[in-house]
């Protein structure tokens, strides 16, 4: 017979309750014992918090000392919200701990030293930058989340040029209207140059600064097929050749018009034909019509 | 030949099985709970919320800016890293996870990867298993996913202590 | 994500191509150099300690903040294993981890293991790799499989290979000199062995030609990993090539100096002297432990006297390290225990060389106060703990508090590893200064920012503590609750102090008395 007791024997003991039986302890009673309170409890009140949080983290219920509540009830006066320890919800949303207006002053105060002050001349007047600066470019860098940190786009290089600083004569500036055809805004004096031809960033601005220089160059330029040019080659149509005028001048020549109001009619036919159409204009084209027909009385 | 055809139809008919089908009940199940007579189903505040209530009364479990226009094309393979993670976690702490791992929250920032939720403490708790298996999880998932990721699960002492209600 | 970038860059392109503006009407500034990192730099340093959390090594959960140091190093160790096992897997497995999205590669992700000596081709390029990668046991293997495949090994690799097998006395480099796993580095325990005779040394040794190199690193080898017969061998060796006319270098006097007692180092001093070899800083460290080898206390200060003035004479400027062997071997090993301290004349002895120990710190502290101390040896931090432990049996707090102060300061670059040697010295800060402070709110704020973050709760400081409470007349409720609250999480209740811990509760008065008529 072994030395022990057998189960049976113990069973029944237990049962009957004369059993001696030995209370142990729970396995892992040291491992549940070395649960400390929260370090939010003995945090000081004058703390800084940006030695606490520095860094974009997720809620941490034990660790921020403010008592939130978070999530929907029925009835609030009922039951109050859930409580923090626990609540998912306070974790999903991304928190901004970290960027608390004290902790923002210190980092401003921290990068102060590496920032050179705007010029004072743009902060006054930024007009100046039209004639100071007159190229300006830019590209854009794309920050992506995964593993991957190349993105097609940011090799594209747009750069804008304020075409009254090449200083052109009207020749010149005629031919460079004709080279850049679209990429040319008449009304703003602009020139975009948007270039995407290159693999890297720095071939693109290279190659837009290169199309500038050949646009000066080729515009400067006077070739010696150039004086064939006819009235219809130009760009924009001149009152003075016009059949219009001609036409004008025929019947005003019966009603004795003088140079001037021959000139100011010229200056609106021009401006009307060569720019975009508008009721306004429209109207002024009439009025001045009127006018030198003699059909209404010029206005002083 | 009439009569021979009619004796055929009824056999016909006496000798095949009929079906009796009615339109199918299309009622919506999905993020319902059933409730028991003692409540003693454990609601967590997810479970609680329906799915309509999702933007206006609960937040997402996964935040990424993968659902933009401009990244269409990798939209599947977050998905698929987000199942990979969740199924990871899922079986690689068995003993700890509250209401089989829907506590989970993954949230992406640049390159990193940051698990966040609850863990409950097991039945047998043991702290040193438990840094081993979060050593191991951060340095497996890192490695599979290329990309560093970070656990910052916080523990709970039981599922009691994340119940919204019970039904 | 738009960089607008355009006026000042074009600015700087303008103005340097174009001549020096007449009248540039805008004044920019250049911009201000500064490298990638700057930035990042700049904002760290507006993060302080924060006093209430864990090292940032652990989880920062209320269930898993480590409370004493036992349990810092399982949970670090735990920690370090299972990172150590993924990567393993990884290694072993790399076609089960090839999501290859990442642009550029990260060969971080990428563990691999370490070529087999046994299998990789037998070139020298091979076996140099392993030496840069100081795999020892790999390399003497490769080499030993290539002598046996009579493939010849030029004598530059040869000779790199006796250098490594030499300094590590054929064996893997020790724990803590690895670079990748903090905790083995740490925790782990290195026997200082035994030179390794018949090894791959002593093969290479015999095989490369003889010369002052050869010989002073073999020398230096053989007292690295001493025992008697590899004394005698080195000083036979260093005998013959004196005799032979060589001339060592300084690396083997010094392995010489540090074996020998204090006479037979002054002599080897003499002779580096007269073969006008400069003695370095190492020098003189090696001098030191030797001279603190000396039996007699009067003896050893004289010695250590000596060699400091002949530091100071020759101009160089003493390590931290130095000043390590100085304070380790002030008092003599045997009065250390208080138990041994029972009879009236060895009290006496102790309390001399007490005051002795403590005004050399003082010198020593006053020396580098305001100095930049950066690491010159691995033992310079050890410095601050052996420091701080003569402080705590001469009950001197100011100078504690200046060594605390050195040791925080901006110009100190020298940090004793955080679980480990730093809990020791920031321990017998603790102690020291709760033994000497009597305002129980001081002792509160100093225990509530010190423990457990940079002290583990252990029995003698928590005894201290309750002793404190008990001789103070007022009564400090938060200070109490905290030191039971950490000996409870310290698994200190089923002992002393549990008792300790339960009288004290008693003791508490939770009603003030109204003192009627």
């Amino acid at each position: 017979m072994p030395k022990r007791k057998l189960r049976g024997q113990t069973q029944l003991e237990q049962a009957t309750g004369r059993a001696e039986m030995k209370t142990r302890s729970r396995t892992d009673l040291m491992d549940r014992l070395a649960q400390r309170p929260p370090r939010s409890e003995e945090m000081d009140a004058d703390q800084k918090w940006s030695d606490v949080w520095p860094a974009a983290r997720t809620f941490a219920a034990s660790v921020v000392p403010l008592p939130v509540r978070m999530g929907s009830r029925p009835n609030t006066e009922k039951r109050a919200p859930f409580k923090k320890e626990g609540n998912l919800e306070l974790v999903k949303i991304p928190n901004f701990l970290h960027l608390t207006p004290a902790a923002i002053q210190q980092h401003c105060e921290a990068i102060k030293k590496f920032c050179t002050p705007f010029p004072p001349e743009l902060l006054n007047t930024p007009e100046l930058a039209k004639t100071e600066l007159p190229i300006s470019v830019d590209y854009n860098t794309y920050v992506h989340q995964g593993t991957n940190i190349r993105d097609i786009r940011s090799r594209v290089v747009t750069m804008k040029v304020q075409v009254a600083a090449l200083k052109f004569s009207e020749h010149a500036l005629e031919k460079f209207a004709r080279l850049a055809a679209n990429r040319y805004d008449e009304t703003t004096g602009i020139l975009t140059i948007i270039t995407d031809r290159c693999h890297t960033r720095k071939q693109n601005i290279d190659y837009a600064y290169y199309l500038l220089t050949v646009l000066y160059h080729e515009a400067l330029k006077v070739e010696s097929w150039e004086k064939l040019s006819a009235r219809a080659d130009a760009l924009k149509v001149d009152f003075d050749g016009s059949t219009t005028k001609s036409r004008l001048v025929e019947i005003i020549e019966k009603t004795h018009v003088d140079e001037k109001s021959m000139e100011s009619f010229g200056k609106m036919w021009n401006e009307y034909r060569n720019t975009e159409e508008t009721p306004e204009k429209t109207r002024e084209y009439a009025r001045r019509a009127k006018e030198i027909l003699g059909l209404r009385k010029a206005e002083v | 030949m009439l009569r021979s055809i009619q004796h055929v139809e009824n056999q016909l008919s006496q000798s095949c099985r009929h079906i009796s089908t009615t339109s199918t009940l299309c009622k919506n199940r999905a993020g319902k709970t059933k409730s028991t007579t003692n409540r003693t189903q454990l609601l967590t505040y997810e479970m609680a919320q329906k799915p309509h209530h999702l933007g206006v009364r609960k937040s997402w479990l996964t935040w990424h800016s993968q659902n933009l226009e401009e990244f269409r094309q990798s939209q599947p393979l977050v998905v698929a890293q987000d199942e990979v993670v969740r199924r990871f976690i899922r079986g690689f702490f068995p003993q700890n996870l509250i209401v089989s791992g829907n506590e989970i929250v993954i949230k992406r920032r640049g390159n990193v990867l940051i698990v966040a939720g609850f863990l409950q403490y097991s039945r047998r708790l043991d702290i040193r298993r438990i840094y081993w298996m979060f050593g191991f999880a951060e340095e497996f998932l890192s490695i599979l996913l290329k990309q560093p990721v970070k656990l910052e699960l916080a523990f709970v002492e039981s599922e009691k202590d994340v119940a919204y209600n019970y039904i | 994500m738009i960089g607008r970038v355009g006026l000042g860059r074009v600015i700087s392109r303008s103005l340097s191509t174009a001549e020096p503006a007449t009248q540039s009407k805008i004044t920019i500034q250049p911009a201000i150099e500064r490298s990638p990192t700057d930035l990042l730099n700049a904002l760290s340093e507006t993060v302080g300690p924060d006093r209430t959390a864990p090292h940032f090594a652990y989880i920062d959960d209320p269930i898993t903040i480590p409370s004493t140091q036992n349990a810092k190093k399982t949970y670090f160790m735990a920690k370090e294993f299972g990172k150590r096992a993924a990567r393993e897997l990884a290694a072993e497995w790399p076609t089960l981890f090839a999501f290859d999205r990442d642009q550029p590669r990260l060969p971080a992700f990428r563990p691999q293991h370490h070529p087999d000596p046994l299998k990789v081709e037998p070139t020298d390029k091979n076996l140099l790799e392993m030496i840069e990668s100081r795999k020892v046991l790999d390399a003497c293997m490769l080499y030993e499989r290539m002598r046996s495949e009579n493939i010849d090994v030029s004598e530059k690799t040869q000779m790199e290979l006796f250098r490594t097998v030499a300094y590590y006395n054929s064996q893997n480099i020790p724990f803590s000199e690895w670079s990748e796993w903090a905790g083995m580095r740490n925790y782990g325990e290195y026997s200082n062995a035994e030179w390794k005779s018949g090894g791959v040394a002593d093969l290479l040794f015999e095989t490369l030609p003889r010369n002052d190199e050869t010989v002073s690193i073999m020398i230096a080898g053989l007292c690295k990993f001493s025992n008697h017969s590899s004394l005698s061998r080195a000083r036979e060796l260093f005998k013959e090539h004196k005799a032979a006319g060589g001339k060592l270098r300084r690396e083997a006097f010094d392995a010489l100096i540090e074996v020998s007692n204090y006479s037979v180092a002054k002599k080897l001093i003499q002779e580096m002297a007269e073969a006008k070899i400069n003695p370095s800083v190492r020098t003189f460290q090696a001098l030191l432990t030797s001279a603190a080898r000396t039996a007699k206390f009067e003896e050893r200060i004289k010695a250590f006297t000596e060699v400091i003035g002949e530091m100071q004479a020759v101009g160089v400027e003493p390590s931290l390290s130095c000043y390590y062997v100085i304070a380790k071997n002030l008092i003599d090993n045997n009065l250390l225990d208080k138990e041994k301290r029972e009879s009236e004349e060895n009290k006496a002895k102790y309390g001399r060389q007490l005051t002795v120990a403590v005004s050399w710190c003082n010198e020593i502290q006053k020396q580098i106060e305001e100095k930049n101390l950066s690491p010159i040896t691995a033992t310079c931090n050890l410095f601050f703990a052996e420091a701080m432990g003569i402080h705590y049996r001469a009950a001197n707090v100011q100078l504690a508090e200046n060594l605390l102060s050195i040791y925080e300061s901006k110009k100190n670059q020298v940090q004793m590893p955080a679980f480990t040697v730093e809990s020791t010295f920031y321990n017998r800060y603790l102690q020291l200064i709760i033994e000497q402070t009597s305002s129980l709110t001081k002792i509160h704020e100093l225990y509530k920012s010190m423990v457990p973050r940079l002290v583990g709760v252990n029995n003698s400081l928590s005894a201290l503590v309750f002793r404190k409470l008990s001789a103070s007349s007022d009564k400090n409720w938060a200070l109490l609750r905290r030191v039971i609250v950490d000996g409870i999480a310290a698994g200190q209740m089923n002992g002393i102090l549990g008792e300790e811990m339960r009288k004290q509760l008693c003791n508490v008065q939770l009603h003030v008395r109204n003192h009627c008529i």
